[in-house]
């Protein structure tokens, strides 16, 4: 049997009988079904009013995605401190000598990138039941374009894992929070346009390395906006992931070595 | 065999934690590198088994099937000792991984154990675990960083007859330890570093009833003067 598969199964199995995963998951249900009802309402009042943004529906938004990111945040806090705890806890020193560090970086990223969807998965699998989304075609809208979120993990997990060398855990945690934060906030296009005025807004959109950008371009897509017309955006997000993981090995390969 | 050639590591370049050190073990030998703490043993045998990389330097082994105790921690607690095992025969690409298991277990008397969790353990226990892990792949080369750590009398004397019985199989082994009265009873040859270099090296059978302890005082004592 291949290692690589070996090591990205046990990372598998090892992260399913953490107990930390189903509070994680517990925690996920009720965060998020607070997160759709509101989000639901937002876009219902939308709906009805026509193609006006205010104030509230902006608001609305922002409510709904500080919920998902606080839960992926937690979820990606899991499977980064289990990665980084194995550099301390012996496990990679067992088995690096049998297996190229290469191999290992990428069967372990495989592993819990793995983990983290069917963590995602089943948590809006439940939400799923627990919302009737059958019967509510808005909010199945929604549903697809949450689960479309998804590629956010390489985001946080790289920021998270980042912070994690350089600092303490709970002090990484609240910098990729915090950094995730302002990075949401700030592609709110009203946000945008009003701290920095209508020109500075526009040219910012394109510079702000921001999976949020792109994550509100998924949106839009979900609801009918054009995909081609985003392409800079999944360009530039597919740089930004490039460069951090490069980095994140880097990293990894000097903490290693002390 | 092992053998180093001039082997130097720096850290950050600035901490030069091996100034060149070269040293030769024969098959079927049993060395003791010796060494106070930060003197680099532990680099050494990092580099050895390829989890550091030095910054010149050449090391020939024998084979690349090593066994290899570590000093610390073997990995995440929760595992069960049977799993662990078997999850690191995978690995080393073992033949028939619970078979292998099932008789290394048995014959190190620690079937018991198999459905333990590592956490679990007592610390002679986990010690056992420790060695037991690097003989699953039937190594040619055994590496032992402080292997004896834990252990009550007991467990010293069956470490002692388990090592003894890996060199008569004709296995090479390195080991480091702090216990020098202990090491001296299996040691074939010595290699004593201090401050990254190789202050003094020989034969345990040529120390004519000096005790390894002793000399070894002596000999950092001198180095550091």
């Amino acid at each position: 049997m291949n290692k690589s598969w070996i090591l990205s199964k046990s990372t598998l199995k090892e992260l399913i009988k953490n107990k930390a995963i189903y509070y994680t998951m517990i925690f996920g249900v009720i965060l998020l079904f607070l997160g759709f009802t509101q989000e639901a309402l937002v876009l219902e009042f939308e709906s009805n009013a026509g193609e006006s943004q205010d104030l509230s529906e902006i608001l609305g938004l922002i409510f709904f995605h500080i919920f998902l990111y606080i839960w992926f945040l937690v979820a990606a806090s899991i499977c980064s401190n289990n990665f980084f705890e194995e550099l301390v806890d012996g496990s990679a020193e067992m088995i690096l000598p049998y297996m190229s560090k290469k191999s290992y970086l990428l069967s372990k990223f495989v592993g819990y990138t793995v983990s983290f969807f069917l963590l995602l998965a089943v948590t809006f699998l439940i939400l799923f039941l627990l919302l009737n989304f059958t019967t509510n075609a808005l909010n199945f809208k929604l549903l697809i374009s949450s689960l479309m979120l998804i590629p956010n993990f390489l985001f946080l997990f790289s920021l998270l894992s980042i912070f994690n060398v350089f600092s303490k855990r709970k002090t990484a945690g609240i910098l990729t929070y915090i950094t995730y934060l302002f990075f949401t906030i700030l592609n709110v296009d009203y946000v945008l346009s009003n701290f920095f005025g209508e020109g500075l807004a526009k040219a910012l959109k394109y510079i702000i390395p921001s999976i949020a950008r792109w994550q509100s371009e998924i949106v839009k897509f979900c609801f009918g906006f054009k995909m081609s017309d985003y392409w800079p955006y999944w360009l530039l997000n597919v740089v930004i992931y490039s460069f951090m993981m490069l980095f994140l090995a880097m990293r990894f390969s000097e903490k290693s070595e002390v | 065999m092992i053998e180093i050639q001039d082997l130097k590591k720096t850290y950050n370049g600035k901490i030069e934690a091996l100034k060149g050190i070269s040293f030769r073990i024969e098959k079927g030998e049993i060395a003791l590198f010796l060494g106070l703490n930060g003197a680099g043993k532990t680099t050494a045998i990092k580099i050895i088994l390829g989890l550091r990389r030095a910054n010149s330097g050449k090391i020939s082994l024998l084979s690349h099937n090593i066994g290899y105790v570590p000093e610390g921690e073997i990995g995440k607690k929760d595992w069960r000792v049977e799993d662990y095992l078997e999850f690191l025969a995978q690995l080393r690409e073992v033949q028939s991984v619970e078979d292998r298991v099932n008789n290394v277990l048995e014959k190190y008397k620690a079937k018991e154990m198999r459905r333990r969790r590592l956490r679990e353990l007592s610390k002679g226990m986990y010690q056992k675990i420790k060695w037991i892990q690097a003989v699953l792949s039937d190594p040619e080369i055994l590496i032992l960083d402080e292997p004896t750590s834990g252990f009550d009398p007991m467990g010293k004397v069956e470490f002692r007859n388990w090592i003894m019985e890996k060199k008569e199989e004709g296995r090479t082994i390195l080991i480091t330890s702090h216990l020098l009265d202990e090491m001296q009873k299996i040691g074939d040859t010595y290699i004593i570093i201090n401050k990254g270099l190789i202050v003094d090296k020989g034969r345990i059978d040529e120390m004519k009833g000096k005790a390894l302890e002793e000399h070894f005082y002596e000999v950092v004592k001198e180095s550091q003067e």
